[in-house]
C-alpha cells in the first residue's frame, strides 16, 4: 500500500499534467486579479469617465471595498467560483485514466493484486492533488494582488488555514468522483466533462430546476458544486461547516464504493 | 518440476468461452511456445495466470502455489500485450516506479543493471512516447526482469519489431533462459521465430489446448514421411507392416497412410500391386513446423 502511494506521489511530481494544472490555476487567478485591479483603479475610473462611461456611487464604493478588503475576503472572492473543483477534477481524471490508457494498471494489479489497495492509494492521491491545487490557488490569490498594485489587509494565518480546509474538502470529493469515473470508463472523458459541469454549477442548476418542477426539497444544496460556490462569507458557520463536512464525506463514500466496485468487478 | 500448471482453467465472457477447460503444464527451464490464432485465448490465458482476470472455472498454480499467493507472484514477471509504460516518463523513470512498487532494495542499481541487460542506455532521458517499438519492447522485458523473477510470461513480445529487433529479442530470451535459468512462457503467432527458441509448445484453439509437445517430439513428427493413398487402406497398411517390417507409420482418419521410416517407394508399390491393391497417390513429404501447427489448428487459416 505504502509503495503504491509512493509511486503515485512520485509520478505526480514527474507528470507534466500536474504542472500544467498549477500553471492554469495561476494564469486564471492572475487574469481575475488583473480585472479586479482594473475595476478598483481610480485612474481607470477617470479614464472611463473621460470616455463617456457612467461611473456611479456604487462603482466607487466597490472600488473602495476592494482596496480595503482583508486578504481572506480577497482570496474568497477569487476562489468562490468553483474553478478549483474543475481543475482538481480534470487533473485527477487525467492522472487516473493514465494508468489505464498506458497499460501501467497491468503492472500495478500484477504487483499488488488487492484492488482495494489501488483505490485507497488513489483516495490519498486525490487528497494530495486537491490540497496542492487548493494551496496553490490560495497562494496565488494572496501573492498576485501585489503585482497589480493592490494591498489587501493581512488576515490571520489560522483563518486562512481554516478557509483552505473548507475549500479543500469538496475538491477532494470531486477528485474521488474523477477516480470513480476513470475506474468505471477507463477513460478521462466523462470525468473531465462532469468536473466542468459540476464545478461550473450546471449540475446544481439543473438539479434545482428539476426539484422546482417536481416540488421536491432543494436537493441541489447537497451537491459538491453548490458547496464550493454558495458560501457567502469566507469562513462557514457551524451549520454550513456540518453541511460541507457531511456532504463531502457522503459523496466521497459514494465515489469510493463506486471505484471499489469498478475495480473489483471488472477485469483488467 | 511443473512451474505452471492449470487444471480446467476457464474464462467465459458473456456466452463465449475465451479459455475453455485449459490444461497447461510448463516445466522448469522451458521456453514454452504458446501458439494459437488471433482470438484463440492466448492473452486471456496469460491474464488469468497473472491474476488480472478471474477464472470462471478451474485453477492455476505457479511454483506449486495458487496464483494469488504473494510469494509465488514475486517469482514471476509478466508482459501482457503492450508493455505498460507511462509515455511521458523516461524508460529509467518507468523502471524506478516499478522498482518502488515492488519495494526493491537499492532500486537505482537494479534499474541500471536491467537497462544494461536489455541493451538500453541508462542515461536516456527522453520520454517513452518517443521510443521506437523495439526500445519499448526491450523496456517492457526490462520491467518484467525487475525483482529477479524465475518465470517470465511474455505475450507477443516480438509484435511490431523489425527483423533486427526480433533477432535481439530472441537472443535476449535465449540468454535469460540459458545463462540465468529463467523459465519462459512466450506467446506468439510468428511460428518461425518461436521454433528457434522454444523447447516445448502448447497449441491452443478456441480456448482449448489442442496439443502440448516438446521440441524433440515435434522434430520427430515433422520428419520426412512417405505419403500413400491406396485402395483398401486398412488392408494395404497391414500388408506393408508385415512385408516391409514397418514400425513407424500411421493411418490418418481420411485413409492416408504415412510411413515415417526410410523405405523404398518402389518396394511399397510392388508389394501393393502384387496384392492387387491399387496405389492412388504416393509421394515423399517433408512437413515444416508451420505446416504442422496449421494442421493441428484446423487448416491453413491465418495464425
Amino acid at each position: 500500500m505504502f509503495n503504491l502511494v509512493k509511486i503515485d506521489i512520485r509520478r505526480l511530481l514527474k507528470s507534466r499534467n500536474f504542472y500544467i494544472m498549477l500553471a492554469v490555476t495561476a494564469g486564471l487567478l492572475m487574469m481575475l486579479v488583473c480585472l479586479v485591479s482594473a475595476i478598483a483603479d481610480p485612474e481607470t475610473m477617470d479614464a472611463m469617465q473621460a470616455q463617456g462611461a457612467e461611473v456611479t456611487a456604487y462603482d466607487l464604493e466597490m472600488s473602495q471595498q476592494i482596496h480595503n478588503m482583508p486578504s481572506l475576503d480577497f482570496i474568497h472572492e477569487c476562489l468562490s467560483s468553483g474553478f478549483l473543483l474543475i481543475i482538481t477534477g480534470i487533473g485527477m481524471s487525467i492522472q487516473v485514466s493514465g494508468d489505464f490508457s498506458s497499460g501501467y494498471i497491468k503492472n500495478i494489479c500484477f504487483a499488488r493484486p488487492r484492488r482495494r489497495d489501488y483505490v485507497i492509494s488513489k483516495i490519498l492521491l486525490a487528497g494530495v492533488y486537491s490540497a496542492a491545487i487548493t494551496a496553490a490557488g490560495i497562494v496565488f490569490a494572496l501573492v498576485s494582488p501585489v503585482f497589480f498594485g493592490l494591498r489587501p489587509a493581512a488576515s490571520p494565518i489560522l483563518s486562512i488555514l481554516q478557509y483552505a480546509f473548507w475549500r479543500w474538502l469538496p475538491s477532494w470529493a470531486v477528485g474521488l468522483m474523477a477516480l470513480s469515473l476513470a475506474a468505471l470508463t477507463r477513460s478521462s472523458v466523462l470525468g473531465i466533462t462532469l468536473s466542468v459541469l459540476s464545478g461550473g454549477g450546471v449540475i446544481a442548476e439543473l438539479t434545482a430546476l428539476i426539484c422546482q418542477r417536481f416540488h421536491w426539497p432543494a436537493l441541489e444544496q447537497y451537491l459538491l458544486g453548490s458547496l464550493a460556490r454558495s458560501q457567502p462569507i469566507p469562513l462557514p458557520g457551524p451549520q454550513q461547516m456540518a453541511m460541507i463536512l457531511g456532504c463531502s464525506i457522503g459523496w466521497a463514500a459514494v465515489y469510493t464504493i463506486g471505484s471499489l466496485l469498478s475495480m473489483e468487478k471488472r477485469d483488467i | 518440476m511443473a512451474v505452471i500448471q492449470t487444471m480446467g482453467l476457464s474464462k467465459r465472457y458473456r456466452d463465449k468461452w475465451a479459455v475453455d477447460h485449459l490444461d497447461l503444464q510448463v516445466e522448469q527451464g522451458d521456453i514454452y511456445g504458446f501458439i494459437g490464432q488471433n482470438g484463440a485465448g492466448k492473452s486471456t490465458t496469460l491474464k488469468l495466470l497473472c491474476g488480472l482476470v478471474r477464472p470462471t472455472q478451474g485453477e492455476a498454480v505457479i511454483f506449486g502455489r495458487p496464483i494469488r499467493d504473494a510469494a509465488a507472484r514475486r517469482r514471476v514477471g509478466a508482459l501482457i500485450e503492450q508493455p505498460g509504460l507511462y509515455p511521458d516518463l523516461s524508460g529509467r523513470e518507468n523502471l524506478l516506479l516499478y522498482a518502488a512498487l515492488l519495494g526493491l532494495d537499492s532500486p537505482r542499481r537494479q534499474v541500471d543493471e536491467i537497462l544494461n541487460t536489455v541493451g538500453l542506455p541508462a542515461a536516456e532521458e527522453k520520454p517513452v512516447k518517443h521510443y521506437s517499438m523495439g526500445m519499448k519492447q526491450r523496456l517492457g522485458v526490462g520491467l518484467v526482469l525487475l525483482g529477479g523473477p524465475d518465470l517470465l510470461l511474455l505475450d507477443e513480445p516480438i509484435n511490431g519489431l523489425d527483423p533486427e529487433g526480433i533477432r535481439e529479442m530472441r537472443e535476449l530470451l535465449l540468454h535469460l533462459n540459458r545463462e540465468r535459468g529463467l523459465t519462459i512462457l512466450v506467446s506468439s503467432h510468428i511460428l518461425g521465430e518461436l521454433s528457434k527458441i522454444a523447447t516445448r509448445y502448447g497449441i491452443i484453439q478456441q480456448g482449448r489446448m489442442v496439443e502440448q509437445i516438446t521440441a524433440g517430439e515435434l522434430e520427430q513428427k515433422c520428419a520426412d514421411y512417405l505419403h500413400l493413398r491406396a485402395d483398401l487402406p486398412q488392408k494395404a497398411a497391414a500388408l506393408l507392416e508385415r512385408e516391409l517390417r514397418l514400425t513407424r507409420w500411421e493411418m490418418r482418419p481420411e485413409g492416408e497412410i504415412r510411413i515415417y521410416e526410410a523405405v523404398d517407394a518402389k518396394a511399397v508399390g510392388q508389394v501393393l500391386t502384387q496384392a492387387g491393391i491399387a496405389v492412388e497417390e504416393m509421394s515423399l513429404h517433408r512437413q515444416d513446423l508451420e505446416g504442422y501447427f496449421l494442421e493441428r489448428m484446423g487448416g491453413e487459416k491465418h495464425v
